[in-house]
Protein backbone atom coordinates (compact mmCIF):
# COMPACT_ATOMS: atom_id res chain seq x y z
CA UNK A 1 0.00 0.00 0.00
CA UNK A 2 2.32 2.41 1.27
CA UNK A 3 4.68 1.81 -2.10
CA UNK A 4 1.85 2.37 -4.33
CA UNK A 5 0.73 5.69 -2.58
CA UNK A 6 4.04 7.13 -2.87
CA UNK A 7 4.82 5.81 -6.87
CA UNK A 8 1.82 7.98 -7.04
CA UNK A 9 3.98 10.67 -6.22
CA UNK A 10 6.53 10.49 -7.65
CA UNK A 11 4.54 9.66 -10.93
CA UNK A 12 2.88 13.10 -10.45
CA UNK A 13 6.09 14.95 -10.98
CA UNK A 14 8.65 15.43 -13.19
CA UNK A 15 11.83 17.10 -12.99
CA UNK A 16 12.40 19.57 -16.09
CA UNK A 17 16.38 20.28 -16.48
CA UNK A 18 17.13 23.36 -18.46
CA UNK A 19 20.77 23.37 -20.68
CA UNK A 20 22.45 25.42 -17.65
CA UNK A 21 22.25 22.35 -15.43
CA UNK A 22 19.09 23.71 -13.31
CA UNK A 23 16.30 21.20 -12.16
CA UNK A 24 12.42 22.40 -11.65
CA UNK A 25 10.06 19.70 -10.33
CA UNK A 26 6.87 20.01 -11.82
CA UNK A 27 3.62 18.33 -11.51
CA UNK A 28 3.18 15.78 -14.37
CA UNK A 29 -0.36 17.57 -15.37
CA UNK A 30 0.69 21.14 -15.82
CA UNK A 31 4.10 19.74 -17.75
CA UNK A 32 2.28 17.95 -20.08
CA UNK A 33 0.50 20.94 -22.03
CA UNK A 34 3.52 20.55 -23.55
CA UNK A 35 2.93 17.85 -25.74
CA UNK A 36 6.55 16.85 -26.29
CA UNK A 37 6.74 15.77 -22.72
CA UNK A 38 3.79 14.68 -23.09
CA UNK A 39 5.05 12.16 -25.55
CA UNK A 40 7.92 11.11 -23.51
CA UNK A 41 6.26 10.76 -20.29
CA UNK A 42 3.47 8.43 -22.53
CA UNK A 43 6.32 6.18 -23.95
CA UNK A 44 7.63 5.67 -20.95
CA UNK A 45 11.22 7.95 -21.03
CA UNK A 46 10.27 10.68 -18.07
CA UNK A 47 11.26 8.17 -14.92
CA UNK A 48 14.23 10.27 -14.31
CA UNK A 49 14.91 13.86 -15.34
CA UNK A 50 13.85 15.40 -18.60
CA UNK A 51 16.90 17.24 -19.90
CA UNK A 52 15.92 20.12 -22.17
CA UNK A 53 19.08 20.48 -23.65
CA UNK A 54 17.51 23.66 -26.02
CA UNK A 55 15.86 25.56 -23.06
CA UNK A 56 17.98 27.94 -20.74
CA UNK A 57 17.39 28.41 -17.19
CA UNK A 58 15.93 32.12 -17.54
CA UNK A 59 13.42 30.72 -20.41
CA UNK A 60 12.54 27.64 -18.58
CA UNK A 61 11.62 29.47 -15.30
CA UNK A 62 9.28 31.51 -17.96
CA UNK A 63 7.70 28.56 -19.42
CA UNK A 64 6.49 26.66 -16.35
CA UNK A 65 5.00 29.92 -15.20
CA UNK A 66 3.26 29.97 -18.07
CA UNK A 67 2.52 26.60 -17.83
CA UNK A 68 1.28 27.02 -14.53
CA UNK A 69 -0.77 29.84 -15.02
CA UNK A 70 -2.56 28.23 -17.83
CA UNK A 71 -3.39 25.04 -15.80
CA UNK A 72 -4.56 26.89 -13.13
CA UNK A 73 -8.21 25.86 -11.84
CA UNK A 74 -8.96 29.01 -9.75
CA UNK A 75 -8.21 31.60 -12.19
CA UNK A 76 -11.26 32.88 -14.80
CA UNK A 77 -10.58 33.74 -18.36
CA UNK A 78 -9.77 37.34 -17.64
CA UNK A 79 -6.64 36.67 -15.17
CA UNK A 80 -5.64 34.68 -17.81
CA UNK A 81 -5.79 37.35 -20.63
CA UNK A 82 -4.29 40.10 -18.77
CA UNK A 83 -1.68 37.05 -17.24
CA UNK A 84 -0.87 37.04 -20.96
CA UNK A 85 -0.30 40.74 -21.90
CA UNK A 86 2.16 40.88 -18.83
CA UNK A 87 3.86 37.78 -19.84
CA UNK A 88 5.37 38.97 -23.14
CA UNK A 89 6.15 43.21 -21.63
CA UNK A 90 9.76 41.88 -21.93
CA UNK A 91 12.18 42.10 -24.58
CA UNK A 92 11.99 41.00 -27.80
CA UNK A 93 15.06 38.42 -27.52
CA UNK A 94 13.58 37.07 -23.96
CA UNK A 95 10.13 36.42 -26.61
CA UNK A 96 12.45 34.88 -28.98
CA UNK A 97 13.72 32.61 -26.65
CA UNK A 98 10.64 31.31 -25.45
CA UNK A 99 9.03 31.53 -28.99
CA UNK A 100 11.76 29.05 -29.75
CA UNK A 101 11.16 26.99 -26.39
CA UNK A 102 7.46 26.92 -27.20
CA UNK A 103 8.40 25.57 -30.41
CA UNK A 104 10.72 22.73 -29.08
CA UNK A 105 8.02 21.16 -26.58
CA UNK A 106 5.29 22.44 -28.69
CA UNK A 107 2.86 24.64 -26.66
CA UNK A 108 0.70 25.89 -29.22
CA UNK A 109 -1.26 28.54 -27.28
CA UNK A 110 2.33 29.68 -25.92
CA UNK A 111 3.33 29.71 -29.62
CA UNK A 112 0.75 31.74 -30.72
CA UNK A 113 0.98 33.89 -27.81
CA UNK A 114 4.29 35.13 -28.70
CA UNK A 115 4.43 34.66 -32.14
CA UNK A 116 1.70 37.56 -32.17
CA UNK A 117 3.65 39.53 -29.33
CA UNK A 118 6.72 39.58 -32.13
CA UNK A 119 4.40 40.46 -34.91
CA UNK A 120 2.76 43.39 -33.15
CA UNK A 121 6.27 44.82 -31.87
CA UNK A 122 7.89 44.23 -35.05
CA UNK A 123 5.29 45.51 -37.46
CA UNK A 124 6.39 49.19 -37.40
CA UNK A 125 9.93 48.25 -37.39
CA UNK A 126 12.58 49.53 -40.22
CA UNK A 127 14.07 46.43 -42.23
CA UNK A 128 17.18 47.49 -40.48
CA UNK A 129 15.88 47.18 -37.13
CA UNK A 130 14.50 43.78 -38.30
CA UNK A 131 18.09 42.44 -39.22
CA UNK A 132 19.41 43.51 -35.92
CA UNK A 133 17.07 41.87 -34.08
CA UNK A 134 17.21 38.82 -35.90
CA UNK A 135 20.98 38.71 -36.09
CA UNK A 136 20.58 38.88 -39.56
CA UNK A 137 23.29 40.10 -42.64
CA UNK A 138 22.02 41.48 -45.18
CA UNK A 139 23.03 39.24 -48.34
CA UNK A 140 21.62 42.69 -50.95
CA UNK A 141 24.10 44.29 -53.05
CA UNK A 142 22.79 48.08 -51.78
CA UNK A 143 21.81 48.33 -55.85
CA UNK A 144 19.26 45.08 -55.26
CA UNK A 145 18.01 46.36 -52.29
CA UNK A 146 17.11 49.77 -53.97
CA UNK A 147 15.14 48.01 -56.13
CA UNK A 148 12.89 45.70 -53.74
CA UNK A 149 12.40 49.08 -52.31
CA UNK A 150 11.36 50.75 -55.13
CA UNK A 151 9.19 48.15 -55.74
CA UNK A 152 6.92 48.53 -53.02
CA UNK A 153 7.95 52.45 -52.00
CA UNK A 154 4.83 52.65 -50.07
CA UNK A 155 5.83 50.11 -47.60
CA UNK A 156 8.18 52.77 -46.06
CA UNK A 157 6.14 55.52 -45.68
CA UNK A 158 4.94 56.78 -42.51
CA UNK A 159 6.43 56.76 -38.91
CA UNK A 160 8.44 53.82 -38.99
CA UNK A 161 9.76 52.37 -35.60
CA UNK A 162 13.75 52.58 -35.36
CA UNK A 163 14.60 50.87 -31.81
CA UNK A 164 15.90 47.60 -31.09
CA UNK A 165 13.25 46.56 -28.58
CA UNK B 1 33.37 20.13 -40.33
CA UNK B 2 34.15 20.34 -37.07
CA UNK B 3 34.28 24.03 -37.22
CA UNK B 4 30.56 23.76 -38.73
CA UNK B 5 29.36 21.54 -36.25
CA UNK B 6 30.68 24.27 -33.11
CA UNK B 7 28.79 26.95 -35.17
CA UNK B 8 25.50 25.02 -35.07
CA UNK B 9 26.07 24.37 -31.38
CA UNK B 10 26.95 27.74 -30.19
CA UNK B 11 23.72 29.02 -32.78
CA UNK B 12 21.26 26.89 -31.04
CA UNK B 13 22.16 27.69 -27.64
CA UNK B 14 23.28 31.41 -27.97
CA UNK B 15 21.08 32.79 -30.74
CA UNK B 16 17.68 31.88 -30.46
CA UNK B 17 16.84 35.01 -33.09
CA UNK B 18 19.22 33.85 -35.49
CA UNK B 19 17.48 30.44 -34.81
CA UNK B 20 14.16 31.40 -35.40
CA UNK B 21 14.90 33.67 -38.52
CA UNK B 22 16.71 30.26 -40.21
CA UNK B 23 13.42 28.10 -38.95
CA UNK B 24 10.97 28.44 -41.82
CA UNK B 25 8.13 27.13 -38.98
CA UNK B 26 8.65 30.08 -37.04
CA UNK B 27 9.63 32.41 -39.53
CA UNK B 28 6.04 31.66 -40.73
CA UNK B 29 4.44 32.03 -37.65
CA UNK B 30 5.30 35.86 -37.52
CA UNK B 31 5.07 36.66 -40.86
CA UNK B 32 1.87 35.69 -41.08
CA UNK B 33 0.74 37.59 -38.10
CA UNK B 34 1.83 40.81 -39.54
CA UNK B 35 0.10 43.44 -41.69
CA UNK B 36 0.63 43.17 -45.42
CA UNK B 37 2.47 46.41 -45.48
CA UNK B 38 4.93 45.22 -42.85
CA UNK B 39 5.32 41.32 -45.17
CA UNK B 40 5.66 43.84 -47.94
CA UNK B 41 8.71 46.30 -46.07
CA UNK B 42 10.35 43.10 -44.59
CA UNK B 43 11.29 41.83 -48.39
CA UNK B 44 14.24 43.22 -48.43
CA UNK B 45 15.91 42.13 -44.70
CA UNK B 46 17.55 39.23 -46.87
CA UNK B 47 17.24 36.36 -49.80
CA UNK B 48 15.54 34.01 -47.62
CA UNK B 49 13.28 36.14 -46.25
CA UNK B 50 12.62 37.90 -49.70
CA UNK B 51 11.99 34.53 -51.19
CA UNK B 52 9.96 33.30 -48.22
CA UNK B 53 7.25 36.24 -48.91
CA UNK B 54 7.08 36.05 -52.15
CA UNK B 55 5.92 32.51 -52.07
CA UNK B 56 2.54 32.32 -53.28
CA UNK B 57 1.38 29.35 -51.13
CA UNK B 58 2.55 32.08 -48.31
CA UNK B 59 0.79 35.17 -49.96
CA UNK B 60 -2.61 32.45 -49.92
CA UNK B 61 -2.01 31.51 -45.90
CA UNK B 62 -1.53 35.12 -45.34
CA UNK B 63 -4.62 36.43 -47.01
CA UNK B 64 -6.49 33.66 -45.45
CA UNK B 65 -5.85 34.98 -42.29
CA UNK B 66 -5.95 38.28 -42.72
CA UNK B 67 -9.25 38.89 -44.28
CA UNK B 68 -10.87 38.42 -41.15
CA UNK B 69 -9.52 41.97 -39.85
CA UNK B 70 -10.98 45.39 -41.02
CA UNK B 71 -7.84 47.59 -41.05
CA UNK B 72 -9.68 51.04 -41.95
CA UNK B 73 -11.86 52.99 -44.27
CA UNK B 74 -11.49 54.09 -47.82
CA UNK B 75 -13.70 57.30 -48.16
CA UNK B 76 -14.80 58.10 -51.93
CA UNK B 77 -16.77 61.41 -53.00
CA UNK B 78 -19.21 62.38 -55.93
CA UNK B 79 -19.37 65.69 -57.33
CA UNK B 80 -19.48 66.52 -61.20
CA UNK B 81 -20.60 62.81 -61.85
CA UNK B 82 -17.16 61.79 -61.21
CA UNK B 83 -15.69 60.05 -57.86
CA UNK B 84 -12.49 60.78 -56.44
CA UNK B 85 -10.63 59.03 -53.30
CA UNK B 86 -10.66 61.65 -50.43
CA UNK B 87 -9.02 59.47 -47.50
CA UNK B 88 -7.93 56.00 -46.48
CA UNK B 89 -7.17 55.68 -42.92
CA UNK B 90 -6.61 52.73 -40.74
CA UNK B 91 -8.21 52.33 -37.47
CA UNK B 92 -5.35 51.66 -35.43
CA UNK B 93 -3.10 54.43 -36.70
CA UNK B 94 -3.03 56.81 -34.23
CA UNK B 95 -0.67 59.64 -35.70
CA UNK B 96 -2.67 62.89 -36.75
CA UNK B 97 -1.44 62.68 -39.87
CA UNK B 98 -3.40 60.70 -42.02
CA UNK B 99 -2.01 60.39 -45.99
CA UNK B 100 -3.63 58.03 -48.42
CA UNK B 101 -0.20 55.96 -49.38
CA UNK B 102 1.65 57.25 -52.76
CA UNK B 103 0.65 54.18 -54.79
CA UNK B 104 -3.14 54.48 -53.99
CA UNK B 105 -3.23 57.84 -55.18
CA UNK B 106 -0.55 57.55 -57.91
CA UNK B 107 -3.38 54.88 -59.19
CA UNK B 108 -6.50 57.06 -57.93
CA UNK B 109 -4.91 60.04 -60.36
CA UNK B 110 -4.16 58.53 -63.27
CA UNK B 111 -8.01 58.70 -64.03
CA UNK B 112 -10.64 61.05 -64.22
CA UNK B 113 -12.89 59.50 -62.08
CA UNK B 114 -12.77 56.46 -59.61
CA UNK B 115 -15.83 54.76 -58.90
CA UNK B 116 -15.70 52.07 -56.22
CA UNK B 117 -18.59 49.59 -57.23
CA UNK B 118 -17.85 47.17 -54.19
CA UNK B 119 -15.02 45.94 -51.97
CA UNK B 120 -14.54 42.10 -50.57
CA UNK B 121 -11.90 41.52 -48.20
CA UNK B 122 -9.24 43.53 -49.13
CA UNK B 123 -10.10 43.75 -53.21
CA UNK B 124 -11.99 46.85 -55.01
CA UNK B 125 -13.88 46.61 -57.80
CA UNK B 126 -13.63 50.21 -59.69
CA UNK B 127 -15.11 51.92 -62.76
CA UNK B 128 -12.41 54.13 -63.93
CA UNK B 129 -12.80 57.08 -66.35
CA UNK B 130 -9.66 57.46 -68.93
CA UNK B 131 -8.03 60.73 -68.10
CA UNK B 132 -8.12 61.68 -72.33
CA UNK B 133 -11.05 59.86 -73.83
CA UNK B 134 -14.54 58.82 -72.59
CA UNK B 135 -13.74 55.00 -72.35
CA UNK B 136 -14.60 52.98 -69.55
CA UNK B 137 -12.83 50.57 -67.82
CA UNK B 138 -13.56 47.91 -65.29
CA UNK B 139 -10.83 46.84 -62.78
CA UNK B 140 -10.18 44.43 -59.57
CA UNK B 141 -7.35 46.30 -57.64
CA UNK B 142 -5.38 45.59 -54.39
CA UNK B 143 -4.28 48.57 -52.84
CA UNK B 144 -2.27 47.05 -50.52
CA UNK B 145 0.07 45.48 -53.77
CA UNK B 146 -0.40 48.19 -56.19
CA UNK B 147 -1.88 45.22 -58.57
CA UNK B 148 -4.49 45.54 -60.36
CA UNK B 149 -6.44 43.19 -63.27
CA UNK B 150 -8.58 44.80 -65.88
CA UNK B 151 -11.95 43.30 -66.57
CA UNK B 152 -13.58 42.99 -69.85
CA UNK B 153 -17.00 44.29 -70.17
CA UNK B 154 -20.04 42.38 -70.18
CA UNK B 155 -22.04 41.50 -73.40
CA UNK B 156 -24.50 44.12 -73.10
CA UNK B 157 -26.69 46.02 -75.58
CA UNK B 158 -27.61 49.89 -76.09
CA UNK B 159 -30.58 49.76 -74.15
CA UNK B 160 -29.73 48.05 -70.91
CA UNK B 161 -27.32 49.71 -68.53
CA UNK B 162 -25.34 48.18 -65.69
CA UNK B 163 -26.59 48.69 -61.83
CA UNK B 164 -23.76 47.26 -60.23
CA UNK B 165 -20.81 44.84 -59.98
CA UNK B 166 -20.17 43.41 -56.44
CA UNK B 167 -16.91 41.19 -56.21
CA UNK B 168 -17.01 37.52 -54.62
CA UNK B 169 -13.75 37.14 -52.94
CA UNK B 170 -13.07 34.75 -49.84
CA UNK B 171 -9.40 34.11 -49.76
CA UNK B 172 -10.66 31.03 -47.12
CA UNK B 173 -12.23 29.47 -49.88
CA UNK B 174 -10.11 30.19 -52.95
CA UNK B 175 -7.56 32.50 -53.97
CA UNK B 176 -9.46 33.69 -56.83
CA UNK B 177 -12.54 35.92 -56.94
CA UNK B 178 -15.72 36.07 -59.01
CA UNK B 179 -18.00 38.93 -59.81
CA UNK B 180 -21.37 39.31 -60.07
CA UNK B 181 -22.78 41.94 -62.34
CA UNK B 182 -26.59 43.22 -62.14
CA UNK B 183 -28.18 44.79 -65.84
CA UNK B 184 -31.32 46.59 -66.06
CA UNK B 185 -32.76 45.59 -68.84
CA UNK B 186 -35.29 47.62 -70.98
CA UNK B 187 -38.73 47.64 -69.27
CA UNK B 188 -37.16 47.42 -65.64
CA UNK B 189 -35.95 44.09 -65.76
CA UNK B 190 -33.20 42.68 -64.39
CA UNK B 191 -30.67 39.83 -65.19
CA UNK B 192 -27.69 38.60 -63.81
CA UNK B 193 -24.05 37.99 -64.63
CA UNK B 194 -21.20 36.13 -63.41
CA UNK B 195 -17.34 36.67 -64.04
CA UNK B 196 -15.01 34.05 -63.01
CA UNK B 197 -12.67 33.89 -66.23
CA UNK B 198 -15.15 34.91 -68.73
CA UNK B 199 -18.74 36.64 -68.57
CA UNK B 200 -21.75 34.13 -68.48
CA UNK B 201 -25.40 34.41 -68.02
CA UNK B 202 -26.31 33.54 -64.89
CA UNK B 203 -30.12 34.65 -64.52
CA UNK B 204 -32.93 36.56 -66.90
CA UNK B 205 -36.08 38.08 -66.83
CA UNK B 206 -35.96 38.69 -63.00
CA UNK B 207 -38.29 41.28 -61.64
CA UNK B 208 -37.61 42.91 -58.14
CA UNK B 209 -39.69 45.02 -56.93
CA UNK B 210 -38.48 48.18 -54.99
CA UNK B 211 -35.43 49.94 -54.86
CA UNK B 212 -32.35 47.49 -53.54
CA UNK B 213 -29.01 48.81 -52.42
CA UNK B 214 -27.29 47.00 -54.91
CA UNK B 215 -24.24 48.24 -54.73
CA UNK B 216 -23.54 47.64 -50.71
CA UNK B 217 -24.05 43.79 -51.49
CA UNK B 218 -22.44 41.80 -48.83
CA UNK B 219 -20.50 38.67 -49.73
CA UNK B 220 -19.90 35.59 -47.43
CA UNK B 221 -20.11 32.09 -47.07
CA UNK B 222 -19.91 32.02 -51.04
CA UNK B 223 -23.13 34.25 -51.18
CA UNK B 224 -24.01 37.80 -51.95
CA UNK B 225 -26.92 39.38 -49.81
CA UNK B 226 -28.75 42.54 -50.55
CA UNK B 227 -30.85 44.99 -48.53
CA UNK B 228 -33.52 47.13 -49.43
CA UNK B 229 -35.53 49.96 -47.69
CA UNK B 230 -39.10 48.49 -48.75
CA UNK B 231 -38.48 44.82 -49.91
CA UNK B 232 -37.55 41.39 -48.87
CA UNK B 233 -33.99 40.73 -48.94
CA UNK B 234 -32.42 39.11 -51.54
CA UNK B 235 -28.95 37.11 -51.78
CA UNK B 236 -27.45 35.41 -54.60
CA UNK B 237 -25.83 32.21 -54.28
CA UNK B 238 -22.30 32.25 -56.05
CA UNK B 239 -22.11 28.38 -56.20
CA UNK B 240 -25.26 27.12 -57.71
CA UNK B 241 -26.45 30.86 -59.59
CA UNK B 242 -29.12 31.13 -57.99
CA UNK B 243 -31.03 34.15 -56.75
CA UNK B 244 -33.28 33.75 -53.73
CA UNK B 245 -34.87 35.75 -51.05
CA UNK B 246 -33.99 35.95 -47.51
CA UNK B 247 -35.02 36.56 -44.17
CA UNK B 248 -36.01 40.66 -43.59
CA UNK B 249 -36.50 42.97 -40.68
CA UNK B 250 -39.89 44.28 -40.49
CA UNK B 251 -40.83 47.81 -42.15
CA UNK B 252 -41.67 50.12 -39.01
CA UNK B 253 -45.47 50.34 -39.79
CA UNK B 254 -46.67 53.98 -40.85
CA UNK B 255 -42.78 55.24 -42.06
CA UNK B 256 -41.44 55.43 -45.99
CA UNK B 257 -39.65 51.86 -45.54
CA UNK B 258 -36.74 50.68 -43.52
CA UNK B 259 -34.14 53.29 -42.59
CA UNK B 260 -31.25 51.62 -43.23
CA UNK B 261 -27.51 53.27 -41.34
CA UNK B 262 -25.31 50.10 -42.60
CA UNK B 263 -25.12 46.63 -43.68
CA UNK B 264 -21.91 44.62 -43.60
CA UNK B 265 -20.11 41.44 -42.24
CA UNK B 266 -17.51 41.11 -39.44
CA UNK B 267 -16.05 38.10 -37.09
CA UNK B 268 -18.41 35.60 -40.07
CA UNK B 269 -21.84 37.33 -39.55
CA UNK B 270 -24.29 39.48 -41.41
CA UNK B 271 -24.91 42.83 -39.22
CA UNK B 272 -27.75 45.40 -40.46
CA UNK B 273 -28.44 48.85 -38.33
CA UNK B 274 -31.23 50.62 -38.64
CA UNK B 275 -32.68 53.94 -36.90
CA UNK B 276 -34.85 52.77 -33.87
CA UNK B 277 -38.85 54.15 -34.39
CA UNK B 278 -38.33 55.48 -31.01
CA UNK B 279 -35.73 58.30 -31.66
CA UNK B 280 -33.22 58.77 -34.37
CA UNK B 281 -30.12 58.67 -32.26
CA UNK B 282 -30.99 55.07 -31.25
CA UNK B 283 -29.70 52.49 -33.63
CA UNK B 284 -30.42 49.00 -33.64
CA UNK B 285 -27.83 46.63 -34.97
CA UNK B 286 -29.57 43.44 -35.85
CA UNK B 287 -27.27 40.15 -36.60
CA UNK B 288 -28.68 37.50 -38.60
CA UNK B 289 -28.43 34.14 -37.24
CA UNK B 290 -26.32 31.06 -37.53
CA UNK B 291 -28.89 29.39 -39.45
CA UNK B 292 -29.71 32.36 -41.02
CA UNK B 293 -33.93 31.65 -39.96
CA UNK B 294 -34.53 35.69 -39.17
CA UNK B 295 -32.79 39.20 -38.19
CA UNK B 296 -32.44 39.38 -34.05
CA UNK B 297 -31.30 42.91 -32.39
CA UNK B 298 -28.48 41.99 -30.87
CA UNK B 299 -27.38 45.61 -29.42
CA UNK B 300 -28.85 49.20 -29.00
CA UNK B 301 -26.64 51.76 -29.07
CA UNK B 302 -27.76 54.96 -28.11
CA UNK B 303 -25.67 57.72 -29.32
CA UNK B 304 -27.93 60.30 -27.89
CA UNK B 305 -24.44 60.92 -25.65
CA UNK B 306 -22.33 61.76 -28.47
CA UNK B 307 -24.46 64.80 -29.29
CA UNK B 308 -23.30 66.76 -26.58
CA UNK B 309 -19.24 66.28 -26.75
CA UNK B 310 -20.21 66.77 -30.71
CA UNK B 311 -22.59 69.57 -30.84
CA UNK B 312 -22.02 69.76 -34.77
CA UNK B 313 -24.35 66.56 -34.85
CA UNK B 314 -27.06 68.76 -33.80
CA UNK B 315 -29.21 70.20 -36.15
CA UNK B 316 -31.43 73.24 -34.81
CA UNK B 317 -34.21 75.18 -36.37
CA UNK B 318 -32.73 78.48 -37.45
CA UNK B 319 -35.10 80.70 -35.82
CA UNK B 320 -36.41 78.98 -32.84
CA UNK B 321 -33.38 76.55 -31.95
CA UNK B 322 -35.18 73.66 -31.41
CA UNK B 323 -33.91 70.16 -32.34
CA UNK B 324 -34.88 69.01 -35.19
CA UNK B 325 -32.92 66.42 -36.33
CA UNK B 326 -28.97 65.27 -36.12
CA UNK B 327 -26.47 64.24 -38.60
CA UNK B 328 -24.11 61.33 -38.32
CA UNK B 329 -23.86 58.03 -40.34
CA UNK B 330 -22.81 54.60 -39.52
CA UNK B 331 -19.25 53.74 -41.97
CA UNK B 332 -18.60 50.59 -40.27
CA UNK B 333 -19.52 48.16 -37.51
CA UNK B 334 -17.09 45.76 -36.43
CA UNK B 335 -17.68 43.14 -33.85
CA UNK B 336 -15.31 41.15 -31.86
CA UNK B 337 -12.75 40.60 -34.86
CA UNK B 338 -9.91 41.86 -32.51
CA UNK B 339 -8.92 41.35 -29.12
CA UNK B 340 -12.62 41.51 -28.58
CA UNK B 341 -13.71 44.83 -29.39
CA UNK B 342 -17.45 45.88 -30.56
CA UNK B 343 -17.10 48.94 -32.21
CA UNK B 344 -19.42 51.66 -34.45
CA UNK B 345 -17.36 54.19 -36.89
CA UNK B 346 -19.29 56.85 -37.15
CA UNK B 347 -19.29 59.73 -39.40
CA UNK B 348 -20.04 63.11 -38.04
CA UNK B 349 -19.36 66.58 -39.26
CA UNK B 350 -16.02 67.65 -39.40
CA UNK B 351 -14.85 63.98 -37.99
CA UNK B 352 -15.00 60.53 -37.84
CA UNK B 353 -14.68 58.58 -34.55
CA UNK B 354 -14.72 55.03 -33.37
CA UNK B 355 -17.08 54.43 -30.55
CA UNK B 356 -16.73 51.65 -28.56
CA UNK B 357 -20.26 50.31 -27.78
CA UNK B 358 -19.13 48.10 -24.72
CA UNK B 359 -17.33 50.58 -22.56
CA UNK B 360 -18.42 53.81 -24.32
CA UNK B 361 -15.06 55.09 -25.05
CA UNK B 362 -14.22 56.99 -28.03
CA UNK B 363 -11.43 57.62 -30.04
CA UNK B 364 -11.08 60.13 -33.12
CA UNK B 365 -9.53 58.64 -35.74
CA UNK B 366 -10.09 61.80 -38.38
CA UNK B 367 -10.64 65.07 -38.99
CA UNK B 368 -11.96 66.65 -42.32
CA UNK B 369 -12.60 70.55 -42.58
CA UNK B 370 -16.15 71.23 -43.09
CA UNK B 371 -16.14 73.04 -46.32
CA UNK B 372 -14.59 69.77 -48.14
CA UNK B 373 -17.57 67.87 -47.12
CA UNK B 374 -20.04 69.31 -49.15
CA UNK B 375 -21.22 66.44 -50.95
CA UNK B 376 -23.87 66.63 -53.61
CA UNK B 377 -26.30 63.49 -53.55
CA UNK B 378 -29.23 63.65 -55.78
CA UNK B 379 -29.45 67.30 -55.34
CA UNK B 380 -28.84 67.59 -51.42
CA UNK B 381 -26.09 68.82 -50.02
CA UNK B 382 -24.67 66.64 -47.33
CA UNK B 383 -22.34 67.68 -44.44
CA UNK B 384 -20.97 63.95 -43.63
CA UNK B 385 -20.03 60.80 -45.35
CA UNK B 386 -22.36 58.29 -45.61
CA UNK B 387 -22.53 54.65 -45.33
CA UNK B 388 -22.65 54.20 -49.27
CA UNK B 389 -18.86 56.52 -49.20
CA UNK B 390 -17.03 54.20 -46.83
CA UNK B 391 -15.50 50.91 -48.37
CA UNK B 392 -13.84 48.46 -46.01
CA UNK B 393 -9.65 48.66 -46.55
CA UNK B 394 -8.57 45.16 -45.15
CA UNK B 395 -4.94 44.58 -45.91
CA UNK B 396 -4.37 41.37 -48.46
CA UNK B 397 -1.35 40.19 -50.25
CA UNK B 398 -4.03 38.32 -52.05
CA UNK B 399 -2.88 38.43 -55.96
CA UNK B 400 -5.44 39.58 -58.80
Amino acid sequence: MAEAASSTIEKNNLTLKSSYGDEFVLEESIAIQSVTIKNMVEDGCSSSVIPLSKVDTGTLIKVIEYMKMHSSTSSNEEEIQNFDKEFVRISIKTILNILEAANFLDIRSLLDLCAEAVANRIKNKTPEVVRKIFNITSDFTPEEEAEIRNETPWAFEGDLDHSLD
Amino acid sequence: MTENFKQMISKSSFCPAENIAGSDDLLKEILLRLPASSVLRFSCVSHRWRSFISDPYFRQLHSRRSSAITDGLFLFRKSDKKYHLDHLFNFSDTSKRKVVPSNIRTFTDSFRSVEPLHCCNGLLCLKLLQPDNDDVLYCVYNPRTNRHTNIPLPDINDEEEIVSMNLAFDPKRSSNYKIICIVKERLGFLRWLTFSNNWKESGQGVRVRGEYYFGKGVFLNGTIYWTSKHSAFVCFDMDNDSLKIMPSTSVPEGRNGRKIKYFGESAGNLHLIEENVLRSTLLNVFELENDYSNWYVKYVVDVDDLTRLFPLMVINEPESLDVIGYQFDVLCFVDGEKDGKTMLVLSLPEKMISYDIKNMSIKELLNVQLEELHLSIEGFIVYNYKWYHAYKHVETLALV
